[in-house]
């Protein structure tokens, strides 16, 4: 049984090596980076309050992506009570231009259900296994899904282009 | 494009991170892990819970509370929960929705909803539980707000529902819709829905209060007027009212609170407003479980260089630089 110290300077690592991929998860689900921020910060806090439930240190990976989901979703409950904005660019980033736009400008374009498992596959390098366990959906169904998604991101590729 | 070249850019570009992305996230992790009674007070709340539950006691009736789910409570914040709350409905076809615990402080509703599902079958809640089961029959309850989930070993769900209610009433009486829905024949949906309502009361607890009227121009941003603070030992909830600069309007500032020294770069609580661009807006802030009354707080708006500090012990409200970070 390993003591508390060595637990926590695990769990440092762990979220030094994952909140990025934590960001890029959020991002995909809440289309803003600072509620993508809000949503990691709240999955450290939160992960760090349910240590205790995590009973293998191979899954943590999984289990912080889940956990972000989970933010993700409170803040998407939240939002639906906050007035809209007009003037969003003012403390948003900019989109980037058409021309030389980042394939992942176009990702989050896609449904959450597609962007989500090709964010962790891609961007994470998260094996099927692992994506299947976040979205608690068969592989089968995770492998279709990014499968669909890659074909609407050729689609809208070449639409563009067009 | 074929496949080949898309899955090249898939691989190699990347998802660019926001700047100083790394800096705020390093304070919020030790931030956090400052916070020592937590996982030690959680491990003993579930180690206990479980242990009553497999020698199956009278007191393992009682089951998980608002407790497992706030991690970190004190002993006073506990005190002031209710158990056995009148109440009514609840009962639908395929589950059946009952209040364990709930409490109220004049701002924030929170409660944790058991839901039983009939024998052989499983309650499990939209979006968490992934595809439609056989043997799951599918939940929601509540209207608005926040919602977390934990499951007991008898496979009974719980349901930990946190929203924003502003009442001074003595008592509190809620309505809550519930629904279930059950697997299609071919496993590919939900259907067969059912809803009712879930109906019970909660008295409301006194807080502590204080106020600072301040009229603070932010850069031209926006005009901070006054602030009210009031605090239980559930949480604090703090309003500040602002009127929106021409160039803010009615955009929606990422605002972030600080509290005494945990000033710079912190989160605080649950965020929402309300108001217009014209009266002014009114933004609530809610936290969870602080040990008393600040003394001073500030607020940040990311993306800013300037502060602004609310000293309650001297009734001020100034605006101050951002500390340069070493």
């Amino acid at each position: 049984m390993e003591g508390k110290r060595q637990r926590d300077a695990r769990f440092v690592e762990a979220i030094r090596q994952n909140r990025a991929g934590m960001f890029c998860v959020a991002r995909m689900m809440l289309r803003s980076d600072s509620d993508a921020e809000e949503a990691v910060a709240d999955a450290t806090e939160r992960a760090y309050a349910h240590l205790y439930a995590l009973r293998n240190w191979q899954s943590i990976r999984p289990w912080l992506m889940r956990i972000t989901i989970n933010a993700c979703h409170k803040i998407l409950r939240r939002r639906k009570r906050e007035i809209p904005s007009d003037d969003v660019q003012v403390f948003e980033r900019q989109a980037p231009p058409r021309e030389t736009e980042n394939i992942w400008a176009l990702v989050e374009r896609l449904e959450p259900l597609y962007s989500l498992p090709l964010t962790m596959y891609y961007a994470q390098g998260m094996k099927l296994e692992e994506i299947a366990k976040v979205l608690h959906a068969p592989k089968g169904t995770v492998s279709a899904r990014m499968a669909r998604g890659k074909q609407k991101l050729r689609r809208m590729i070449e639409e563009e282009r067009a | 494009m074929n496949e080949h070249e898309l899955e090249d850019r898939l691989h190699h570009e990347r998802i660019i991170l926001p700047e100083g992305f790394d800096g705020r996230q390093e304070a919020v992790l030790f931030r956090a892990m400052e916070q020592k009674r937590r996982p030690v007070q959680r491990a003993f709340v579930l180690a206990v819970a479980l242990a009553l539950l497999i020698c199956a006691t009278a007191l393992a009736a009682d089951g998980l509370g608002l407790a497992f789910f706030w991690g970190d409570a004190s002993p006073d914040a506990e005190s002031l929960v209710e158990r056995g709350v009148p109440q009514s409905g609840g009962q639908l076809d395929d589950a059946t929705f009952t209040v364990r615990e709930a409490v109220f402080d004049g701002n924030t509703l929170q409660a944790v909803v058991a839901v039983q599902a009939v024998e052989g079958k499983r309650a499990v809640m939209q979006g968490y539980h992934g595809n439609v089961s056989a043997d799951g029959v599918l939940v929601d309850c509540g209207e608005e707000g926040s919602i977390e989930w934990a499951e007991e070993e008898d496979g009974t769900l719980l349901l930990y529902i946190s929203q924003a209610i502003f009442s001074e009433e003595a008592q509190l009486s809620v309505t809550w819709p519930c629904s279930t829905a059950l697997a299609s024949a071919d496993g590919s949906r939900w259907v067969h829905e059912q809803s009712g309502v879930l109906c019970f009361e909660v008295p409301r607890i006194e807080a502590q209060t204080l106020k600072l009227s301040a009229t603070v121009d932010w850069s031209g941003l926006l005009t901070v007027t006054d602030v009210e603070v009031a605090y239980t030992p559930l949480g604090m909830d703090l309003q500040i009212r602002y009127v929106p600069g021409e160039r803010l309007k009615n955009a929606v500032p990422s605002f972030y609170v600080g509290r005494e020294e945990d000033a710079v770069n912190h989160r605080g609580g649950e965020i929402s407003r309300t108001g217009n661009a014209q009266d002014g807006y009114t933004l609530h802030v809610r936290f969870y479980t602080p040990d008393s009354l600040p003394h001073t707080l500030t607020l940040g708006v990311r993306g800013m260089e300037d502060r602004v500090l609310f000293d309650f012990d001297r009734q001020t409200a100034i605006l101050i630089a951002k500390e340069v970070e070493q």
